[in-house]
């Protein structure tokens, strides 16, 4: 178990080297010189010059990328163009937001998607079983964005049960990780029924039933526990797919999220922030995925790496 | 959704069976399987649209009649018309040919990639198939929507960049599935001999690794063509990617949001379009993997 997580955890390094990698080149890979989109298009020759060595940007890149990791390291994650203030801890407040809204979300999921998923399977091929594929089929295609909007539209301005958005307390979270857990919800629900189907075709079930095992306690007991195990393995994707969606989704809502904050950030080329939000939320996803995979391998002693 | 329903063609895994199935018997199977059947006939509708939008719609989807703002469904307007008096029918018609244009071309762009990294990956291992995976792992490392912001914030919105975006985020897919099939084909004994008997490499993988590929790809690219529309549509949405007055689904969505108490079927329409447009290939894409591939079933 020792070897497995420490194995797991240096797997971890070399993808964590990449994204610091893809996270600095960002300001480099925009056409242009990074003293002018740093500096806007009105600064001068001279304030360049500052912000050239304010940002050590005349030193080897090699050099650069060390600085920017190490300062990461210590918190600090750039200065905001726009505000002239370091970001770190409007990040720090705005991903601690949409971790919320996100855990939120997968808990919905979780708890919709396997219980769909169970009915589904248990009432395989009757009225039920069609109708809970084709919500979860409609759950997958629907964009996150316009479910939000729709929702926004009904309860919002028809009944008017909802604020329409903002952060005014956790009514404010609702809909949103309502909008969110539906498409979780539809992919875990489409999983477990599968997995479901497959593990009460078993023999060790048919023996089960064969000794007068009372039905409820045969799907609860039995099957259902190792029918979650490939639904529990994807726990961690469908975190990134919600952090992801997250993004998106508080924008509608206008939340105080990591996702407003970047496309905020997008869109007054303010790259620092945009440089460190996609950091910090890749390492969030990568982190994540790791106690995902550890846990599972704790719960589960057949999985060796 | 049709899964129990053909167990019993799909317990002959291919290798096995003496004869792989021809492909009129391939057409078959998938127009007897009714998911994709309702999918193959919303994507060939959707297509004709949009290959006919400019035929078809009765208007033009930039033009509008200020004194039409934001009017209801109609008879001259089945779909009502916008904020600039723009009908919204039009608009969704000519959007279609944008949709169909950025799917057909970000999955072919991320499979002109994916397959032959993929390939040569799974087939020549070592440092390369290394690097690559370490690559791959880093691009994964960020949520898929995020990638895309991000790409579209390094290059910029518009159409061809948000396909570009869309296409670079699908690449680590196809890379990891092609890479996976070749490691278990070409070990196989057929690989080997053709090796033995002296083949070079290029010709073993076109002529016995690439088909044994095909199945999977076909698979993945009806589900990618999905996920595209759906990444594509959220970053016109954001504002990111397609501008206004283009009438692409998400850059309708995003207009028609301002005004969206005032005028809901404005924000209906284009939301329904591109929901049954993905409905439509996951149909065809579930469809697909039941037929081509009974073992992925399930995953």
């Amino acid at each position: 178990m020792g070897r497995y997580i420490v194995a797991r955890v240096l797997l971890l390094i070399p993808v964590l080297i990449g994204v610091s990698i893809a996270s600095f080149s960002l300001l480099h890979l925009i056409p242009g010189d990074p003293a002018v989109i740093l500096g806007g298009s009105q600064a001068t020759e001279a304030d360049l010059a500052g912000i050239r060595k304010e940002f050590g940007l005349t030193d080897p890149l090699p050099v650069q990328y060390v600085r920017y990791v190490s300062q990461a390291l210590h918190g600090k994650l750039g200065i905001s163009i726009r505000t002239r203030e370091p970001v770190a801890d409007s990040l720090v407040d705005h991903l601690a937001f949409t971790l919320r809204l996100t855990m939120l979300s997968v808990f919905i999921s979780m708890v919709v998607g396997v219980a769909a998923g169970v009915a589904a399977a248990m009432h395989h091929n009757s009225w039920l079983d069609s109708t809970l594929m084709v919500a979860s089929l409609t759950g997958i295609s629907m964009p996150g964005f316009w479910l939000g909007l729709l929702l926004l539209l009904i309860f919002a301005g028809t009944l008017r049960w909802l604020p329409a958005g903002g952060n005014s307390g956790w009514e404010a979270l609702i809909l949103p990780s309502v909008v969110l857990g539906t498409g979780g919800a539809a992919h875990i629900a489409r999983m477990t029924r599968a997995s479901m189907l497959e593990i009460i075709r078993q023999d060790y079930i048919r023996t089960l039933r064969a000794n007068g095992i009372p039905e409820f306690l045969i799907i609860y007991k039995h099957a259902l526990r190792n029918a979650l195990n490939p639904v529990l393995t994807t726990v961690g994707l469908q975190f990134g797919y919600l952090l992801g969606g997250a993004v998106v989704v508080e924008t509608i809502f206008s939340l105080p999220g990591m996702g407003q904050l970047l496309i905020n950030a997008i869109f007054s080329r303010d790259y620092p922030i945009v440089q460190s939000g996609m950091l910090l939320l890749s390492v969030t996803f990568v982190s994540v995925n790791l106690l995902t995979d550890i846990t599972y391998a704790l719960v589960n002693p057949r999985i060796r790496y | 959704m049709s899964a129990s329903t053909q167990s019993v063609g799909a317990s002959v895994k291919p290798a096995a069976s003496p004869r792989r199935p021809g492909r009129s018997e391939l057409l078959r199977r998938l127009l007897k399987n009714r998911g994709a059947t309702v999918g193959l006939g919303i994507i060939s509708v959707y297509v004709a649209l949009a290959l006919l939008s400019h035929v078809i719609a009765p208007y033009s989807p930039t033009l509008g009649a200020l004194e039409l703002r934001l009017k209801g469904p109609s008879w001259g307007h089945w779909l009502g018309t916008d904020e600039l008096g723009r009908d919204v029918l039009s608009r969704l018609l000519y959007g279609s040919a944008i949709s169909l244009e950025i799917q057909v071309t970000a999955v072919v762009l991320t499979m002109l990639v994916g397959v032959p990294w993929g390939l040569l990956a799974g087939y020549y291992g070592g440092w390369f198939d290394e690097v690559s995976m370490r690559l791959i792992d880093v691009m994964l490392a960020f949520p898929g929507i995020l990638l895309a912001i991000g790409v579209d914030a390094i290059i910029g919105g518009g159409l061809t960049n948000v396909i570009f975006a869309v296409a670079i985020v699908s690449v680590p897919e196809f890379v990891r599935l092609v890479r996976g099939v070749v490691l278990g084909i070409r070990k196989l004994e057929f690989v080997v001999a053709a090796r033995g008997i002296g083949e070079s490499a290029p010709a073993i993988m076109a002529r016995y690794i690439l088909p044994g590929t095909v199945a999977p790809i076909v698979v993945q690219a009806s589900i990618r063509m999905a996920t595209v529309l759906l990444f594509a549509s959220s970053l016109s949405f954001l504002g990111l990617g397609v501008q206004p007055p283009t009438p692409d689904w998400g850059a309708m969505l995003s207009n028609a949001r301002a005004y969206m108490f005032l005028a809901p079927h404005v924000t209906a329409a284009p939301g329904v379009a591109i929901t049954i447009v993905v409905i439509g290939f996951n149909l065809l894409g579930d469809g697909l993997r039941d037929v081509l591939d009974p073992r992925m079933r399930g995953s």
